[in-house]
This record gives C-alpha cells, structure tokens and sequence, in this order.
C-alpha cells in the first residue's frame, strides 16, 4: 500500500502542458492518429528540455542504507554526465566543459568527470530503464504492439523491453536488468509499471548512485500529435528514498517515416545497428581517457 | 549470461542417433554473387518438416506469409548445430591464414561432431558425455579448449548464423510490417532487421548483422544478407570466422499453423572461393502466448537472457575451473 500511494495520479493534463512549450510542431503532425497506436520508430528531440538535466524537481534523501551500499566511487569518463551546475548559484570547485560546468561531485560527494568513472552501459553492462533514456537522440525507439504485450525496442545499445498488457506482477520473479513491465491504458495514455530490477544498473549517468532491487518506475505514454510521443517518468524506491518518490522526467520522442529510416541507417550513426561490443567499448574508453589526460 | 548447468547437462543427455537425410546439390555456376545461390526447392522444407512430429494445433490455419509470433527451436538431433553432413569446402590458403582461431570453444558441446563409424583423425578423439569429438577440426583447430572461442564469447554479438546454433535456447520472436521483418533473437538479446522488397545499397559499412534484405518466393521468405564485419563466429563447430564477404541466404517457410522451417547456404568467397556451403536446417515451433509469458518467469530459456560481460567472465572461469579439475 505505501508503495502504491507515492504515486500520486499524473494528471493526463499535465502532458498536454508540458506539449505546449514544445519546438515547433513539424509539418505532418497535424495528420490523424490513432492515440493508441505507438508503433514505428521514434527518435529523441535534441533540446535542453530532453536532455538528462532537465529535470528540475530534486532527488529526494539517500536513505542511510542507500549511503552505504549505492553510491558509486565515481561517475562518468566525460563531462556530460554529473551534476549540471546552475550559474545562478555559488559553485562548489566546479567542472568546466565548453559552455557548461558541472559540480564537481554531485550531492553524496560522488566525484564527477572522473575518465574511470560509472556510466551507463559501460563495459557493455545493460544501460535498463532509466537510463536509456538519458540521451534520446542517441536512441531510435522502435515499438511494436500486439494485443498482448507491446514491445520496445531502443537502438542504442541494442535492448527490448517488453510491456505485458493488462497483466499483474507476478507474485514471484526473478530480477532481471530490464525488470518486469505491465502495462494498460488510461485513456490515452499507456501506464508502464516496471519493478523487478536486479539492482545492477544506473539510474541516470546523472545520478551518482545505482538502483536498488527495489526500484519501482512509472512511465506514461502519450502520443501528443501524429509525430510525437512524451514519456513522463515517476521514480521510486524504497530502499533509496524511503516513502519519497521523485517525479518530472519527461522525454520528448519524434516520429520518423520509415523512409527516412531506411536511408539514414547507411548515413547516420544514431540509425545503425548500435550494438555494444566490449572489444570496441574498451578501446572507446581507453581513447577518452587518453585524450582527457592530454587536456590535463 | 545465464548459460546454466542445467541447460548444459540437458544438452549433454540429448539423442544423438543422427539420421542420414538427402541433400539436394547445389550447382556452382558462376563466380558471381548471386549465382552459387541455386533456389533450393520448397519441397526439401515440405520434406524436413514430415519428419517432424506434429503438434495438435498444427492443422490449424495459417497465413504462410504471416511469420510474426513466437518460435522456440526443437531439442532434436536434425535440429542440432552437428545435424548438417554436407561437409565443409576447403579453406583458400587467405582463409587458412586469416579467418582460423587459436582454438575453439570451453566446452565438449562444439567442436566437429566423431562419426562412430569412421576412425578418429590421429589425434585422438574428445569425449563430450556420450559423444565424442574429433581433438581438431578438419582445419586443424583444436576442440574443446576451456579458452577456446565460442559464439559470443565475452558478450561479443553472435550474430547469424551462429544465432541458430542452439535452437531450443533461442526463443525467436518476429515482428512483420509492410517495409520489413524484425527477428529478435532472445539468447543474448540481438535483433534483425530484414527490409523488404530492396537492394542492398551500394556502400555499406559494415556490421556484426549485416545488411539483410527479403522477398516472398511463393511461401517462402528469402533473406540475403552482406555486409557483415568479419567478427563473428560461423558456428560453434567452425573453427575460424567468418570474412567480411560472409552471404548469407537464409528460406524462412512456415509449413503449418506451428512450424517454421529455416533453411540456410553459406557462401564466403574469401574463405571458400567459388564454393558454397549447403545443407543447414533448423525448425522452430510455435508458441502461443500465453506459454510464453508464463515461461517467462519459469525458464531459462524464455525469460531475458542478456549477456551481462561480467556474468559471462564468472562463468567462463567456473566452466575453466570445472575443466581443468577433470
């Protein structure tokens, strides 16, 4: 029951909200739709209000457990994760990069831009939810629907997840990296329940802490227009955060002919096959760490 | 990865009387791409498929061009990654110093499969539970070595057709729209995408997948595919990789409401000039939904099956440790 009453009901307005502060609208997105019919592929707005710091509701308090056993030593080879530093306020030592600057740690004291350090997919571990949603341009969403179950397909690192339909969790599960997901609508909206971690992945490359096994996510689907899907996330866990949960994660999706598709899978790196293959992923690390001691 | 003792020992105990089947030869015309590729009539599907016991929903009807669903490979010898005797064609001298490994495979399940009837190569024979494995493969490489290569070793990606070397491991799942065919494969989770009714575009970089483009002949679904990158395993039983000229054709025929019949020819002009091989078959069964959510919280084989690289160093040690006590 207390994990049930932390998420309070996400208002369907909410959604239409937060559409309205969105780019401008493309040419076919006026098209009829079918509000239910997610299927095709989708790739992720690049704007500051889909980036991973655009959430501006705080994480609620590490619990004393969470202290001890999810912090990470340190997060992230490059300087676009960690904590975003906000100008308007006094900087610990900060971080800078280009046109950013980061805290140096974020608020546990989890260093930052450490070339060693945690992110997610690295050594081609799963990235799992949310985190692979971090940077929605690197991710092509493709979906697939059927009466039973919807599956979700992300390019970026090669993962699916499956939503079953109209199911509940069953009583007993094993943990797995994706978690197990239940879904069913609420008019327009698709409600995804996801608990069943394994408590091996991240939250965010944002976040300088893992999930526990208790992580308990809330997505919500809305198709806003022919061409755009928003996806506000609701996070929780107990063994992190007690009763709190943290809400205000939206990610803003675009639809992509399949045309387009086709074409820009020989163009365009974002479009490709994106598998991790640890081979490449070492070498991959090894050149940032190289190149960001150069910098030194 | 959770390749479990169990599914080994399972593996181990399986029938291993290996019927001798017909194969139909295919004639080598020409050096092009296109031309090694003779159809392999439908009927070699319809005939493969006879053998097969027959599900109870079997008779239902089905659209046989309609793949989509839920497919699990049987657990049979003419199912198994040693069930095609058309052998090998000889490697080309860049084959031999390019494409072999060092050794292959952890365990007595790959490596070439001893015919009982013919007398081992002179170096003896590798026993494997009730089978036996020849020590080297007919390129000389040796079998059954705890550090030897297999398909997806270290989480690389297994791409095709290494991806069918287990079927009763590998729950396929395929999706169909107007523009393509998604095959997903849930044994370390890669997915394919076949577009239909294309051309493979003339630059392609390459990729562990390669470029996979399709057609329905009658009710057969014919899927070409280039472009692979040249590091991936062939088979577990191979010894030595694919080169980046890998084509593969693949014949995806749904024989009844329930079974679904794979058959494949290599050909890989680096590594074996004008020559193709032949000869490959897998049947996959249907399986309805709601067996597979349920086994999805029940077993192994259905339920994610990711291949975390840090699960799969513990278990590539456990199975090191387990060889090198025998």
């Amino acid at each position: 029951m207390a994990i049930a009453l932390v998420f309070e009901p996400f208002l369907p307005a909410f959604a239409q909200t937060a559409a309205q502060t969105a780019p401008k609208p493309s040419a076919t997105a006026n098209l009829p739709f079918d509000p239910h019919d997610l299927s095709g592929d989708w790739t992720g707005e690049k704007s500051k209000r889909n980036n991973r710091w655009a959430n501006k509701t705080p994480e609620p308090p590490l619990t004393d457990w969470a202290k001890q056993n999810l912090l990470y030593k340190s997060l992230s080879h490059d300087s676009y994760s960690g904590t975003l530093r906000d100008p308007k306020i006094t900087p610990n030592d900060a971080v800078p990069d280009d046109a950013r600057s980061f805290f140096a740690t974020d608020l546990y004291g989890v260093p930052v831009n450490d070339p060693n350090g945690m992110y997610p997919g690295k050594d081609c571990e799963p990235m799992s939810t949310p985190a692979m949603y971090d940077v929605p341009y690197l991710g092509l969403l493709t979906f697939f629907i059927t009466p039973d179950a919807i599956y979700e397909l992300n390019n970026h690192h090669r993962e699916w997840r499956i939503f079953w339909l109209n199911r509940e969790h069953p009583k007993e599960m094993d943990p797995t990296f994706e978690g197990d997901s239940i879904a069913h609508w609420e008019g327009n909206t698709l409600v995804v329940d996801t608990i069943g971690y394994n408590g091996r992945t991240m939250v965010s490359g944002a976040v300088g802490h893992s999930k526990s096994d208790a992580f308990h996510m809330v997505e919500r689907f809305t198709r806003t227009d022919h061409d755009t899907i928003q996806i506000d996330m609701t996070l929780s866990d107990p063994k992190a955060w007690g009763d709190k949960s943290w809400p205000g994660f939206h990610k803003y999706y675009h639809l992509v002919p399949i045309e387009k598709v086709h074409d820009l899978v020989y163009k365009s790196d974002y479009f490709t096959e994106w598998i991790c293959s640890p081979e490449d992923n070492k070498n991959f690390d090894k050149k940032v760490i190289e190149l960001q001691q150069k910098q030194k | 990865m959770k390749f479990t003792d169990q599914a080994t020992r399972s593996v181990f105990v399986g029938l291993l009387k290996i019927a001798m089947r017909k194969h139909f030869v295919l004639s080598v015309i020409a050096l092009s791409i296109v031309a090694p590729f003779a159809s392999v009539p439908p009927l070699l599907a319809q005939g493969a498929a006879q053998n097969i016991p027959k599900s109870a929903a079997a008779n239902l009807p089905f659209d046989p061009h309609d793949l989509s669903g839920d497919w699990i490979g049987e657990n049979t010898a003419e199912n198994s990654r040693w069930a095609n005797k058309t052998p090998e064609p000889p490697l080309t001298e860049w084959g031999k110093q390019n494409l072999l490994y060092k050794s292959i495979t952890h365990d007595a399940l790959s490596g070439t499969l001893r015919d009982p009837n013919k007398p081992p190569n002179d170096k003896g024979s590798v026993s494997g539970g009730d089978r036996n494995f020849y020590a080297t493969d007919p390129n000389g490489v040796p079998a059954n070595d705890p550090a030897g290569m297999y398909p997806g070793k270290n989480c690389e990606p297994l791409a095709a057709p290494a991806m069918f070397d287990i079927p009763f491991l590998t729950l396929l799942t395929i999706f169909e729209t107007k523009e393509q065919i998604y095959l997903l494969n849930n044994f370390q989770r890669e997915w394919r995408i076949f577009w239909l009714n294309r051309e493979h575009p003339k630059d392609i970089d390459p990729t562990f997948e390669g470029d996979s483009v399709g057609h329905w002949e009658g009710n057969t679904l014919v899927v070409d595919t280039i472009g692979f990158n040249g590091r991936t395993a062939i088979s577990g039983e191979v010894g030595h990789a694919k080169s980046d000229a890998f084509h593969l054709i693949e014949r995806f025929t749904r024989v009844d409401h329930d079974d679904l019949m794979i058959d494949m020819t290599y050909a890989d002009p680096k590594a074996w000039g004008d020559k193709v091989w032949t000869g490959f078959h897998k049947h996959y069964k249907y399986v309805p939904i709601e067996k597979v959510h349920d086994m999805t919280y029940k077993s192994d084989y259905f339920t994610e099956w990711i291949c975390s690289p840090q699960d799969n160093k513990a278990f590539d040690q456990r199975v090191t440790d387990l060889a090198t006590k025998h």
